[in-house]
């Protein structure tokens, strides 16, 4: 029905290929996909325990677009081709789009990312670039103000550390880091690939099938990220900072505890992302007098993630009545009503289109199929999973959960 | 009303668009109009009512935006919703078509709603001026001439905000409801949506009201900012409009200079002496002129802006690789391509076509783009001159 086609295949050397037909579309996007990102600071591998300095995934991205000494996204671009990478805390992918041929963009995706070509020099070189962006950040003040909280709240948990890691980590990330951390990480027992194509999905399969033959997995079991014991509270309640900004920023974060099944972190997920849309936003009559009162602006949000390691719900706004906003943050908490039936009703529907416009996003389809497979449930159950919730059932969740792990962060003007 | 139907897409996309001159007068108005007309209607009279119905109506999404167009600017209704078949609800289209209809032709306008518009105005205008990067594109528009297009802000400015009386906003929305729009529709084709936007006046004629920025002097500024790095940037005016043989070969040397990581600047800078993350030139078309912004540091701007014109009079003196022009060639041509895949960039190239009365085929495009030489980039490259060059620095605010 919603023109489009998946084909899934489990490799020789243990890669995933995940293929989805969009017929009529021009583009093609291919990703190539790890589960490995800023997490990884401590890994088990092979039953030997290493650590990595924080930053390291997201270095090592950067250095990984350098094949047979030229830049990757030269070649791309000859082939007529744009490519991209991101590192999250749990994934680092690489991808291309082209309108043109896939042949070749494919195979180069699928080399450079299984061969590492790195010198000292050139990992030398990178440091600058990644203090830059490091910098780019740190002076944006809604980013600094969610970094803040999740240092509130974590001790010890890798969440506390900046995927690009500190600039003590950019300055003292050396080759030999980069190289270890690609070898017990980059294999294809630990690689995704998806693709997004209007082309025929069996030919594509085989082209995959044929490059991988000469890439066989070099690991007996992949790394795993090892998770420091975390306790319940958290690591400071209240935290301020003064940046140059009109306005103070103030947030707001529970520290909520992990959920074991990962169907769960998703219905946990579903259930207060709609809770936030129906009480934290329009649908809500209050929302019109928050503003009038001025105690929240345009700048103003909420957040929410449950995983198997951390959980977390956060608000934050700029606002110039912080103590205001910190009520209404605690009431809205505090007073965990049911969500009327007929918001409910407008919200599932909202969520439901939502699922439908992604399956257009080739980017976001990408990234959606290839976190659902590392994190091991199945995507397209996922989107159903909305069909499973109703206003009793986000009550039950709501009230299951522990609020009284709080931190306040807040950015002053200077 | 132009309509491209085609069953590609889960959305229909649809685009209400008005063209007023663009005037330092009216665009700060124009900004709390654009913020009340879509606060609520007189059926939905509330944010929540509003709301409610959008969610309901499958995620239906409305949004109002300002886009300058030289002398111009266009004020934006845009409705995003789901294809009929692909939802089981026998009164889906009713509810799309129901708000729609409140949305064009009965928006709520009160005080109310006018104090709240200028109260979150405010907030954004703020905001803009806190970020150093858009402190310093501001201040570099600004100084470029101050008695060009390119000079007035899109989102208007703090002190007309103060000045600003609901009587005004209120003639600015009779002048936008007795003024023809141009709609267009993308998407699987709804005949009951037709009939509807049938119903709006429609344009008579549109035309392009543009003049290339003038090469007079060049103006510096520096300002102190308590940010982590320091933001620069540099307008150039190019003296080509879309009407010059150069314009194509301006885009070519937009795309060799700094629009994506294939790029001399990217190369230079970035790559080659690590001085930045960021670096990119972009053109603003509709006023001739050329744009870079960089993010570096503090104790590296003279090495960024001495690479920054070493990399200029490469292309003048046609110094650099043949692979970065063919590659330059083939990313304008993707360009293209790329735009049948995106509903809104097919409405905003239908646009421009209509405008710029172009009628050229795919293969006439191509054509020209084949055509670009070295030299014709080198010729568009010795007209860059540069108008203003500001630099928003780690240190205290003066």
């Amino acid at each position: 029905m919603f023109n489009l086609a998946f084909q899934t295949k489990k490799l020789k050397n243990g890669a995933l290929v995940i293929l989805i037909q969009k017929p009529d579309y021009v583009q093609s996007l291919f990703m190539c996909g790890f589960g490995v990102g800023g997490f990884n600071i401590k890994e088990r591998s092979e039953n030997m325990v290493y650590e990595n300095k924080g930053g390291c995934a997201h270095y090592l991205e950067h250095q990984m677009f350098r094949y047979q000494g030229e830049d990757v996204t030269d070649l791309f671009a000859k082939m007529q081709a744009q490519t991209n990478a991101f590192t999250s805390y749990s994934e680092t992918a690489y991808y291309f789009y082209t309108t043109s041929e896939i042949e070749k963009p494919l195979q180069l995706l699928l080399d450079f990312v299984q061969n590492l070509d790195i010198n000292a020099e050139s990992v030398e070189k990178e440091r600058g670039i990644i203090a830059s962006e490091f910098a780019m950040y740190e002076q944006n003040p809604e980013m600094r103000l969610i970094k803040e909280l999740l240092v509130s709240m974590y001790k010890n948990h890798p969440l506390k550390v900046d995927i690009l890691g500190s600039l003590d980590d950019i300055e003292s990330i050396q080759l030999e880091d980069l190289a270890s951390f690609y070898r017990r990480n980059y294999d294809p027992k630990n690689m995704v690939i998806v693709g997004v194509t209007g082309k025929n999905l069996d030919e594509v399969l085989k082209e995959i099938e044929r490059i991988e033959e000469k890439y066989p997995s070099k690991i007996g079991e992949r790394a795993v990220c090892i998770f420091p014991d975390e306790p319940k509270e958290v690591a400071r309640s209240k935290y301020s900072l003064e940046m140059d900004v009109v306005q103070p920023y103030v947030g707001i974060a529970f520290k909520l505890e992990p959920k074991e099944n990962i169907i769960d972190c998703l219905l946990y997920d579903l259930a207060f992302s709609i809770w936030l849309d129906a009480i934290f936003g329009p649908s809500n009559p209050k929302y019109q007098t928050w503003i009038d009162e001025k105690i929240i602006t345009q700048i103003c949000g909420a957040e929410v993630d449950f995983s198997q390691d951390h959980a977390y719900l956060m608000f934050y706004a700029q606002t110039e009545k912080i103590e205001e906003f910190k009520k209404l943050v605690d009431s809205l908490v505090q007073n965990r009503e049911k969500i009327d039936p007929i918001v409910f009703e407008s919200l599932k529907h909202q969520s439901q289109a939502r699922n439908i416009r992604l399956l257009d996003r080739f980017e976001g389809l990408a990234v959606e199929v290839l976190r659902a497979h590392i994190n091991r449930y199945d995507f397209l159950e996922s989107l159903q999973l909305i069909d499973s919730l109703d206003t009793d059932k986000v009550f039950e969740i709501l009230s299951s959960v522990d609020f009284s792990q709080k931190a306040e962060v807040m950015i002053s003007p200077s | 009303m132009e309509k491209i139907c085609t069953d590609k897409f889960s959305d229909i996309s649809i685009l209400v668009r008005s063209l007023f001159d663009l005037d330092p007068n009216t665009i700060t108005a124009y900004n709390v109009l654009v913020y009340m007309l879509k606060s609520k209607t007189e059926h939905f009279d509330s944010k929540q009512k509003l709301a409610l119905a959008l969610n309901h109506a499958y995620g239906m999404r409305i949004s109002y935006s300002l886009t300058g167009y030289g002398k111009q600017v266009a004020l934006d209704v845009r409705f995003q919703c789901i294809r009929s078949d692909y939802i089981s609800s026998d009164s889906y289209i009713d509810e799309i078509i129901n708000v729609m209809e409140d949305i064009l032709f009965r928006p709520l306008l009160d005080e109310n709603s006018f104090e709240e518009a200028k109260y979150m105005l405010k907030s954004r205008l703020e905001r803009l001026e806190e970020d150093p990067d858009s402190l310093a594109l501001s201040r570099a528009l600004k100084l470029a001439d101050g008695d060009h297009d390119i000079s007035i802000p899109i989102h208007g400015d703090l002190a007309s905000l103060s000045a600003l009386r609901y009587q005004d906003v209120l003639d600015l929305y009779q002048i936008y409801k007795n003024t023809g729009k141009i709609i267009f529709y993308c998407g699987h084709s709804e005949p009951r949506i037709f009939n509807l936007l049938e119903k709006i006046p429609q344009a008579k004629k549109i035309e392009n009201k543009m003049e290339c920025i003038q090469r007079k002097s060049t103006s510096y500024l520096v300002l102190k900012k308590e940010c982590a790095q320091t933001s620069l940037v540099l307008i150039y005016a190019t003296s080509i409009s879309f009407q010059s043989p150069l314009y194509y070969p301006l885009l070519a040397l937009n795309s060799i200079l700094g629009q994506g990581p294939v790029s001399l600047l990217f190369e230079e800078v970035r790559e080659k002496h690590s001085l930045c993350y960021s670096i990119s030139s972009s053109l603003i078309r509709f006023d001739g002129a050329l744009m870079i912004s960089v993010g570096t540091r503090k104790d590296a701007l003279d090495q960024v802006l001495l690479l920054i014109h070493e990399q200029i009079e490469r292309i003048v003196h046609m110094d650099y690789p043949d692979s970065l022009l063919e590659i330059a060639k083939k990313d304008l041509k993707d360009l293209f391509l790329r735009q049948k895949d995106r509903p809104n960039s097919m409405l905003e190239q239908h646009f421009l076509d209509m405008l710029l009365r172009r009628e050229e085929s795919e293969e006439q495009r191509n054509k020209a783009i084949d055509s670009i030489s070295k030299f014709l980039i080198a010729q568009a490259a010795r007209q860059l001159f540069l108008l203003s060059s500001v630099v928003v620095e780690e240190g205290e605010d003066v």
